[in-house]
């Protein structure tokens, strides 16, 4: 791509890659990401390369005992996005899931064989200008763990570990995916789980994005090592549409995902993951 | 030669003996512990009682003895002492067994099937812990000759003075990590504070041949504590209605005695067992809980029970003569046979390692030399509690006492009375035991080998033996009790 007359805030948008935003951090909101005067399609922001992004999903769960509580799931992850035009294709890789029940009576653990049996995602995403502005839109997308659908979106998940659907995502013996659980009650529930989102939000600057998110989240237990974890705790996303959140900062290339999770607060500028 | 009616009567007091040492007896955990606190032979007293305390420790004597009331009180000093040695490195559990999972074969795990708190959050320090105190002991009782010679009737009291009744269960095992942390004298301590009454009556059908019965009172509770919670998160509103409900039961006690030749008598006594129990528990309603099929609360149930004796038959005999125009005396052994091996602790467990039944044994004697009486006991208590080399932490000794007293009768204002001092001495002989892996219920590894349930990496600290067993690596014990008191008798 050019960049000649290509311009956010005055700067060359595909030039200036070198505000990636590097190990001693700071969120530098940079240049301002608008569109030229002139309204071609020459004036994208160029969003390529390597970014730290952060997903928290607000939610309301009922709890046995306790009722219904703010929970809220943080996902830090390391995205590569390669650009054409308008079209982003992400390849995401999951650091880090953390829960935050809402209480200190159950917490939910998310273990790291979970996380790492997530492995990388891809995912298609376009920019949409919009006045002077540009829309980063991520359209719904499924995902599904520890189970195989033929209709991704329209299939109802297994509730038997004993259905051929279900496989061992995370390698450790137990059907689907582990979920831990700590606290008043604890064990491990397996579990089946279908997500789908969609996210809309906006090219701050060229190094950082943000968007909310609009999710649902289906899970079928398929057992548990403690019979209280057995009956599924119902779940649906916190009206509130600034609990569920995205943003991404650009990174410097070689920043790794341990190197995300380590720096977090100094890459997103706020503490997250509280909903 | 004997003559054929001694005969008989040799042969009758051989079938008793036979007949009550094959079946079962009980007792109070006071009188069992101190004796007849008001007689000069306080261990003796199932062959030397003259007085009300045969109520309690042979109801067949109450024929003979003379139409009574009296009272006295007691002072019970016990010093007992728990050691433990020392914990080694490397057993005391980390705090990182809250995010522990025990590690299987073929790399899965399981949630933990012991839940101890890591050594440092433990509410109590584990120390070596002296037991004991002195209590006051209220003994009341009285004999009536309701047909003289043939029949009497009798009560018999005691009473602690300071705290009518005290009930601490402790667990004998790593559960007691949660509590006082220490090993316990399993049957001393506060089984003294409970108050023991008995009635009893004693008939004498033949001359040579006497039998009684006595009931002693025994408490059967009820503890119901209904508690509402609104919200788990706010643990300190709770809404609750705690009830209990005491009822007495009746222990019943037998006693024989046979005078098969003269001056000498041989006498049998019977105890069924005896505990005061403490049922119900707790009925717990929390907000939007479901509960299980059929139920509307969480039912915690509660068991304990305190003061607990076994069946026990008893055999003894005395023989006496004349000392002097003035005076008599009577010497007496005992034997007891405790069925300690069915005895169930303070929350109605069966030790995991069985007990064994116990035979112990005393020896008196009584001089009465004009208006003066004297006298001497000793006695041996085995413990029934075996080494306790593994997971359990009983904690009791063998006991030799020894006693002695002296009354003197004498009348004021026309009145007969008898006034009398006694005293005690009981060793607890010195026990310690270490914790082998050869038990065979050794001490638990609490922590078993585990990964962190997050990230799947091992736990180090969950290597080798992690326990908070009080008792581990292993503790001794001893100890004295020694009583002191006086009474006062009436003869009516």
């Amino acid at each position: 791509m050019s960049g000649a007359g290509c311009t956010f805030g005055g700067s060359d948008l595909y030039a200036d890659k070198s505000q990636a935003v590097g190990a001693d951090g700071g969120a530098d909101s940079g240049s301002e990401a608008t569109a030229g005067g002139d309204g071609s399609d020459n004036s994208l922001p160029d969003v390529s390369g390597t970014w730290a992004q952060r997903w928290v999903v607000g939610s309301i769960d009922t709890m046995p005992v306790i009722g219904d509580v703010q929970a809220s799931t943080k996902s830090l992850m390391r995205v590569q996005v390669e650009q054409r035009g308008a079209d982003l294709l992400m390849r995401v890789e999951t650091c880090l899931v953390e829960v935050d029940s809402g209480t200190e009576i159950i917490q939910e653990v998310i273990p790291d064989a979970f996380v790492a049996s997530l492995g990388i995602s891809v995912r298609a995403v376009w920019l949409e200008r919009q006045g002077s502005r540009y829309r980063f839109v991520q359209p719904r997308a499924y995902e599904l763990r520890g189970v195989r659908l033929l209709d991704v979106a329209g299939e109802a998940l297994p509730t038997s570990a004993q259905d051929p659907r279900v496989y061992d995502q995370d390698v450790d013996g137990r059907p689907g995916v582990t979920v831990r659980v700590t606290g008043l009650v604890d064990g491990e529930v397996w579990v089946a789980q279908r997500d789908s989102h969609e996210v809309e939000g906006e090219v701050v600057s060229l190094d950082r994005i943000e968007g909310r998110i609009r999710w649902l989240k289906e899970q079928a237990i398929l057992g548990a090592d403690n019979p209280l974890l057995e009956s599924p705790l119902p779940s649906v996303p916190d009206p509130n549409p600034d609990r569920s959140t995205m943003v991404m900062v650009r990174t410097s290339e070689d920043m790794q995902c341990a190197g995300i999770v380590a720096q977090e607060a100094e890459l997103f500028g706020e503490q997250g993951g509280g909903g | 030669m004997l003559h054929t009616a001694h005969a008989g009567r040799l042969i009758t007091s051989c079938l008793l003996l036979v007949l009550t040492s094959s079946t079962r007896v009980a007792a109070s955990p006071v009188l069992d512990t101190v004796g007849a606190t008001e007689t000069p032979t306080p261990y003796s007293a199932g062959v030397l009682a003259t007085g009300s305390e045969a109520a309690y420790f042979n109801p067949a004597l109450l024929v003979g003895a003379e139409t009574t009331i009296s009272a006295g009180f007691t002072f019970v000093r016990q010093d007992l002492s728990v050691g433990v040695a020392p914990r080694p490195m490397g057993v005391d559990v980390s705090e990182d067994i809250f995010d522990a999972r025990e590690q299987l074969g073929g790399g899965t795990t399981r949630r933990l099937g012991w839940r101890p708190l890591p050594t440092s959050q433990l509410r109590a320090g584990r120390n070596s812990v002296e037991h004991g105190g002195t209590q006051v002991l209220m003994t009341v009782g009285g004999v009536v000759q309701a047909v003289p010679r043939v029949l009497a009737l009798s009560m018999h009291a005691v009473l602690p003075v300071d705290q009518l009744q005290s009930q601490r269960p402790f667990y004998p095992d790593e559960r007691e990590q949660y509590f006082s942390n220490s090993p316990g004298f399993e049957l001393l301590g506060d089984r003294q504070r409970n108050p023991t009454i008995v009635m009893a009556a004693g008939w004498k059908p033949l001359s040579w041949l006497r039998v009684g019965g006595g009931l002693s009172f025994a408490t059967k509770a009820t503890a119901s504590n209904e508690a509402y919670m609104p919200d788990t998160g706010q643990h300190d509103t709770v809404y609750d209605n705690a009830g209990v409900d005491v009822k007495v039961k009746m222990v019943p006690h037998f006693g024989v005695a046979v005078e098969p030749l003269p001056r000498l008598l041989v006498t049998g006594t019977l105890h069924l067992p005896y505990r005061n129990e403490t049922g119900g528990g707790n009925v717990l309603q929390l907000w939007g809980y479901e509960y299980s099929d059929g139920e509307t609360a969480v039912i915690q149930p509660l068991v304990t029970h305190s003061g607990v004796v076994p069946l026990r038959v008893g055999a003894g005999a005395s023989y006496g003569g004349r000392l002097g125009t003035k005076g008599r005396w009577r010497v007496g052994t005992t034997a007891s046979f405790g069925r300690w091996s069915s005895y169930r602790d303070r929350h109605g467990e069966s030790p995991l390692d069985a007990w064994r039944d116990t035979l112990s044994g005393t020896l008196g004697g009584v001089i009465d030399h004009g208006a003066h009486r004297i006298g001497f006991d000793w006695r041996v208590v085995p413990s029934p509690v075996p080494d306790q080399i593994g997971r359990t932490n009983y904690v009791d000794n063998t006991r030799i006492g020894w006693a002695g007293g002296w009354s003197m009768a004498f009348e004021l204002g026309g009145v007969r009375m008898r006034a009398g001092m006694q005293a005690q001495v009981q060793r607890l002989l010195p026990r310690s035991v270490s914790k082998s892996d050869d038990a065979r219920h050794p001490v638990v590894d609490e922590f078993p080998d585990s990964v962190n349930g997050k990230t799947g990496a091992p736990i180090a600290s969950s290597w080798g033996l992690q326990t908070n067993n009080p008792g581990y690596p292993g503790f001794w014990s001893s100890g004295w009790i020694t009583t002191l008191g006086a009474s006062l008798g009436v003869t009516l």
